[in-house]
């Protein structure tokens, strides 16, 4: 198989390479021969609740099959249906939490490029607090052992995903805990858990150092020096190891950290007009980089991660609220008014509020997802605005965009219920077009998977990915129809 | 994609699907039991399993061509006890490995503390393993190195900190052979000066050997480049050091430890560890820092003299003293703990002498108390979240009890020690005093407490009532020592801090699982199957108003198809029903007293079987039992030697068992054994001939 590190070093590229990037990076586009397709999924822990996804059209077409789900908080409960619901045009942005679809001053409708799915299930991967790593992965996994790659990695490890960016995947994120890496929600495979970015200067520096102002100029060149000696320095070492072969390998892996991080920083070096070009605010002149409001956070994060995009770095991203069992009990200080008294209470408090039915720490949590929505639909937008380079249609055509939870339907959920919101992608078969997407409940005929979800996004990838996740009580193989094509 | 999971996982869940049978085989059938015919012939170590194990090994699954796959080398809980105490005289060694470093051994080793930006880099361990000093697999991945090289140049704090400032170290600001280089001038130092500050950085600073020419030669090299770079970009001399030093902790050499042997083989194939190999393994095993680690200036004083952290291991491997009984002896002796009231070891990471001053004045080394935290697994407690943590006790609705009780796990309000320091500083005392530690361990009722007289912090007021202390403490160490009732308390097992690391959010959650599971695996290093993915483990949430004990023998200890697993597991965690979630002694359950009653059946020790009252009871048997106290020798074998015991470990097991029993059951002595041992010593020539 031909890889593009091969090529660069058979051409015995080093520092001198970045004259040759643009090149190159024509020779990677070529390689992919495909539309570009690029893949976002925002997690937010600990339970998205349906009903905040859930419009007054959707709600009645439910009705409609005999289910009555007035004041019902858990939808899946009172599903009558044998068969999906498919509503068109369902008006998505009047559900509480999706108010950020509609039309304002100075943004158009994203209704239009928008689907909400219902319905599905992913028992397999358990329910609680979080189900870790097996949200993405559609195993069931234990705290900080995954039991599968999650489907971020196996998208970014795609030649026609991946195409010339240099990093296959940026992970951003907010977390309860003050760390600046979350390991609970992303695996690289079965009990390799993948980082997650939580401090957004970090996220910052990785992704842009490159195009900082001088000071951050210096960093990139400095990091340059080290990784330059210190792979020089493995060479001398592994030349000079006589060693077992497991221990030889733990040295072989640091030396391929070490050139795969030259290589990207090459790469990266390359990109210096189009990363100018799109940057954002640097962390010197941005409060919100160090908010003590993990959603203003959050936003800063999306931001970062929407340059991202939009400079080239990466085809796939997964932004993180509050993901992973220990990381979701956050002070949503933004929301403060929201709060009875006003006195703020942790997440995990709020949570065990909203599970007893106290309407405000509901509303509070409809307000967490809100948010993040926002964060969501201000990257579409942004993605909306791009023509596709190279082929027809703007970058959202091509990006498809899933909100979905860490754990199901809420605080202690059962798993029994994974609301969703898909964005964009029609360029990549998916059927955004303002629809809502009902499944029949558990144990309901026609039941669907998130892993069926899954599939879809590997098909939208190229590949004929049918049997995402663990086999163990998978109801159907395959993409959904209802969705992609 | 995923049709099967990996072998051991896999058969695992056979075992458990198959039920009652299939685990209840698991039960580990006696202490003695006589050795069994070796599985693999005379030329192969003898390797006793489990019967759980056994059904786990003897019939391997094959790869996805059909081909076979090698099974692991048992080790740990699959193997059974008794075998893995008879030392049949056969030679010991272990692998040779290199072993990265650590996300707190490079923190102290750096004179950084664990709250700094440096004490976040990401030398975590791998999930998988059981403690953080097992090194399998554990190498540098990209994201790994992406993380750690935005905080390297914290790796410098102590070489770009000025002469009167904090952080300063003597190591650095003492030795005038590099004051030519550190020395804030535009003038370039010349070459001999480049290689004797390359050569002190690197020996005493960040390889904590002597360097090989190579390794200067090669940092020198990155020295003179930044030196170049220093005049084109007009950076000053403290930048440069900065870089030159971050460089330095690049390299492979500083990142993984080598533990491979030098010379050559002796008739057994086997290396013996370098002076200073040894030295450091010691020394990290202990300490969780190199030898001669430079110490940092605090509020309080110097961590440290010029000669580093532990200067006795330097020394000893400098003059080649290290590999002798005695000379351990005398260092284990020097480091494990003692007294100090000033309490300068934790110092290192909180300098606050209003904290200093309140926590117990018996210290032990990084190393014994990160290996007590791993073990009984409490020193993740504060992540632990609680409904109601009063709740079922003498003070539930007592919101102060309550927010006292947040205070204990945050430490936020005031200076008094956390939850997790006092069950710190209660073994360390256990420890210093040095008698019959396993046996004191589970039954001391002389725990650190909390003072609460002359604070007026609703955080501060009350939290002594998790011990079940209605007065006042005062504010010295004497009064934080309590004696505590023999009805209530007896040993770590019924510390809060143990007790609420091992439960879920509320009182009447299945936390006899949880505290049972542990019991079995960790105290009678037995197993127990995985939960199988058909399972739905939860209560009927319809029965919320239920006591625990209710809950569990009418929803699952009546269902046949639990008992294969839960068996294993609730005779051991109802003991600790007298206890809340939190950790409390609860006063009421439900309307019924609260019990703790239980009958282990079919234990491993036979002397354990029987009717147990409650964790008192039951904590004073296992104390007792000469079984568990060899499961708790199998634990520290674990941690200081950074892997699981195998059978070839036996000689090694009974040794240290041996010096244990005859010191009157001293840890020291359990370590020093450990670390003069062939196994801790010696390393395979061949890779992978054993």
């Amino acid at each position: 198989m031909w890889h593009r590190r091969d090529f660069i070093k058979g051409l015995g590229l080093g520092a001198g390479a970045t004259l040759l990037m643009p090149l190159l990076r024509e020779v990677w586009a070529d390689e992919a021969q495909s539309k570009p397709r690029r893949f976002v999924i925002f997690v937010e822990g600990n339970g998205v609740e349906p009903r905040a996804l859930l419009s007054p059209a959707t709600e009645a077409a439910v009705e409609a099959t005999g289910a009555s789900l007035a004041g019902a908080r858990y939808l899946y409960r009172q599903y009558k249906h044998d068969s999906p619901i498919i509503v068109p045009n369902a008006g998505l942005g009047l559900a509480s939490s999706l108010t950020a679809l509609g039309a304002g001053p100075g943004v158009s409708s994203l209704e239009g490029k928008a689907a909400v799915i219902l319905g599905l299930t992913s028992k397999i991967t358990g329910g609680g607090h979080s189900t870790e790593y097996g949200a993405l992965s559609c195993t069931r996994s234990q705290t900080g052992r995954p039991a599968g790659a999650t489907i971020d990695h196996y998208l970014s490890g795609l030649g026609a995903v991946r195409d010339a960016t240099p990093f296959r995947a940026v992970r951003l994120g907010v977390a309860g805990t003050n760390t600046r890496l979350n390991y609970a929600t992303c695996a690289f495979g079965e009990r390799k858990p993948a980082p997650i970015i939580t401090e957004p200067t970090t996220a910052f520096n990785t992704l842009f150092g490159s195009v900082a102002s001088a000071a951050g100029r210096s960093k990139f060149d400095d990091r340059k020096q080290l990784l330059d000696f210190a792979a020089k320095d493995m060479q001398r070492t592994l030349g000079a190891f006589a060693g077992s072969s497991p221990e030889r390998q733990k040295l072989e892996q640091y030396l391929a950290s070490l050139e795969d991080m030259i290589e990207r920083q090459t790469l990266v070096e390359s990109m210096g007009e189009q990363l100018q070009a799109v940057k954002p605010a640097d962390p010197a002149d941005e409060p919100l980089y160090t908010s003590s409001d993990p959603l203003e956070r959050f936003a800063i994060q999306a931001d970062m991660a929407t340059a991202a995009l939009l400079g080239g770095l990466t085809n796939v991203v997964v932004m993180s609220m509050g993901t992973g069992a220990s990381n979701f009990s956050l002070n949503y200080e933004s929301l403060l008014q929201m709060y009875p008294g006003q006195d703020m209470l942790g997440g995990h408090d709020v949570r065990h509020a909203a599970e007893k039915g106290n309407q405000p720490f509901i509303d509070i949590l409809h307000a967490v997802t809100r948010e993040q929505i926002k964060s969501m639909a201000k990257m579409a937008r942004a993605l909306e605005a791009t023509p596709e380079a190279g082929a027809s249609g703007t970058m959202l055509d091509h990006t498809v965009m899933l909100y979905m939870s860490d754990n199901g339907e809420k605080h202690h959920s059962n798993a029994e219920e994974w609301a969703m919101l898909m964005l964009g992608g029609q360029a990549i078969g998916f059927k955004t077009d303002g629809r809502s997407v009902v499944y029949p409940k558990h144990k309901n005929a026609n039941n669907r998977q998130v892993s069926n979800v899954f599939n879809s996004l590997g098909h939208a990838a190229g590949q004929d990915l049918n049997d995402f996740g663990a086999d163990d009580g998978r109801i159907a193989q395959g993409p959904l129809s209802e969705l992609w094509s | 994609m995923m049709s099967r999971l990996s072998f051991p996982l896999y058969t695992l869940c056979m075992v458990s699907l198959l039920g009652a049978l299939a685990c209840q085989g698991g039960l580990n059938s006696g202490s003695q039991a006589a050795p069994k015919p070796s599985p693999q012939g005379d030329d192969g170590p003898s390797v006793m399993l489990t019967d759980m194990a056994k059904d786990m090994v003897t019939q391997p699954d094959q790869g996805d061509m059909g081909e076979p796959v090698v099974a692991p080398v048992a080790s740990g809980n699959q193997l059974e006890q008794g075998p893995l105490f008879m030392c049949a005289g056969a030679p010991s060694a272990s692998a040779p490995r290199l072993r990265r470093i650590g996300r707190n051994e490079w923190t102290r080793t750096t004179a950084n503390t664990a709250g700094s930006v440096a004490g976040k880099n990401p030398f975590d361990p791998l999930a998988t393993h059981q403690f953080e000093t097992y090194d399998e697999g554990e190498s540098v991945d990209e994201t790994t190195l992406e993380i750690y090289m935005d905080g390297l140049q914290e790796a410098a704090s102590i070489w770009h900190t000025e002469r009167y400032k904090n952080n300063r170290s003597k190591t650095v600001l003492d030795e005038p052979s590099i004051k030519c280089f550190m020395a804030q001038t535009t003038t370039k130092p010349d070459d001999a000066c480049v290689e004797t500050f390359t050569r002190y950085l690197l020996e005493r600073s960040v390889l904590m050997r002597p360097a090989l020419d190579e390794e200067v030669a090669s940092l020198k090299a990155l020295a003179l480049k930044e030196l170049e770079r220093e005049a084109t970009l007009e950076r000053t001399r403290r930048a440069t050091t900065v870089q030159i030093v971050s460089g330095a902790w690049m390299m492979g050499a500083a990142l993984f430890r080598a533990e491979l042997g030098q010379g050559q083989p002796d008739e057994h194939g086997r290396l013996r560890l370098s002076d200073w190999e040894l030295a450091q393994a010691i020394s990290y095993a202990l300490d969780g820092r190199a030898p001669g680690a430079p110490g940092r200036f605090t509020k309080v004083g110097y961590t440290a003299e010029f000669e580093g952290h532990l200067p006795l291991l330097a020394d000893a491997a400098r003059q080649g003293t290290i590999s002798d009984v005695a000379t351990i002896e005398q260092l284990v002796d020097a480091y494990v703990g003692g007294v100090d009231p000033k309490r300068m070891d934790v110092a290192f990471d909180n300098d606050d002498d209003r904290r200093l001053s309140r926590r117990g004045e018996f210290w032990v080394a990084n190393g014994v108390r990160e290996f007590f935290q791993q073990w009984l697994g409490y020193g993740q407690v504060d992540t632990v979240f609680k409904d109601s943590p009063v709740a079922t006790s003498a003070y539930a609705g007592d919101s102060i009890v309550s927010i006292g009780y947040g205070n204990l796990l945050s430490g936020f309000y005031g200076h008094e020690p956390t939850l997790i320091q006092q069950l710190d500083d209660t073994i360390a005392r256990i420890v210093a005093e040095d008698k019959e530690v396993f046996a004191t361990l589970l039954t001391t009722r002389r725990f650190y407490t909390p003072a609460t007289a002359g604070y007026s912090l609703k955080g501060q007021l009350k939290t002594n009532r998790i011990y079940n202390i209605d007065a006042d403490t005062a504010q010295t160490r004497e009064a934080r020592w309590v004696e505590l009732p023999a009805t209530e308390r007896a040993g770590v097992l019924t510390h809060p801090a143990w007790l609420a690391a091992h439960a879920l959010a509320f009182e009447n959650d299945p936390n006899v699982v949880h505290r049972g599971k542990w019991v079995r695996e960790k105290m009678l290093c037995g197993m127990v199957p995985a939960l199988p993915i058909t399972v739905e483990a939860a209560f009927d949430p319809e029965t919320r108003d239920q006591s625990a004990r209710q809950r569990m023998s009418e929803q699952v200890d009546n269902r046949q198809e639990c008992g294969g697993c839960h068996t294993l597991m609730n005779p051991l965690g109802y003991p600790f029903e007298i206890y809340n979630h939190a950790g409390f002694l609860r006063a009421t359950d439900h309307g019924a007293p609260p019990s703790g009653q239980s009958v282990l059946v079919a234990m491993p020790d036979a002397s354990l079987n029987g009717p147990v009252r409650d964790a008192v009871e039951l904590s004073e048997r296992f104390a007792a039992s000469p079984y568990v106290k060899r499961c708790f020798i199998r634990q520290v074998f674990r941690y200081y030697a950074g892997r699981e015991e195998t059978m070839q470990d036996a000689c090694t097991l009974s040794s240290m068992e041996r010096a244990y029993d005859e010191s009157q059951g001293s840890f020291k002595a359990l370590l020093t054994s450990l670390f003069s041992s062939e196994t801790f010593q010696y390393r395979w020539s061949q890779p992978g001939e054993r």
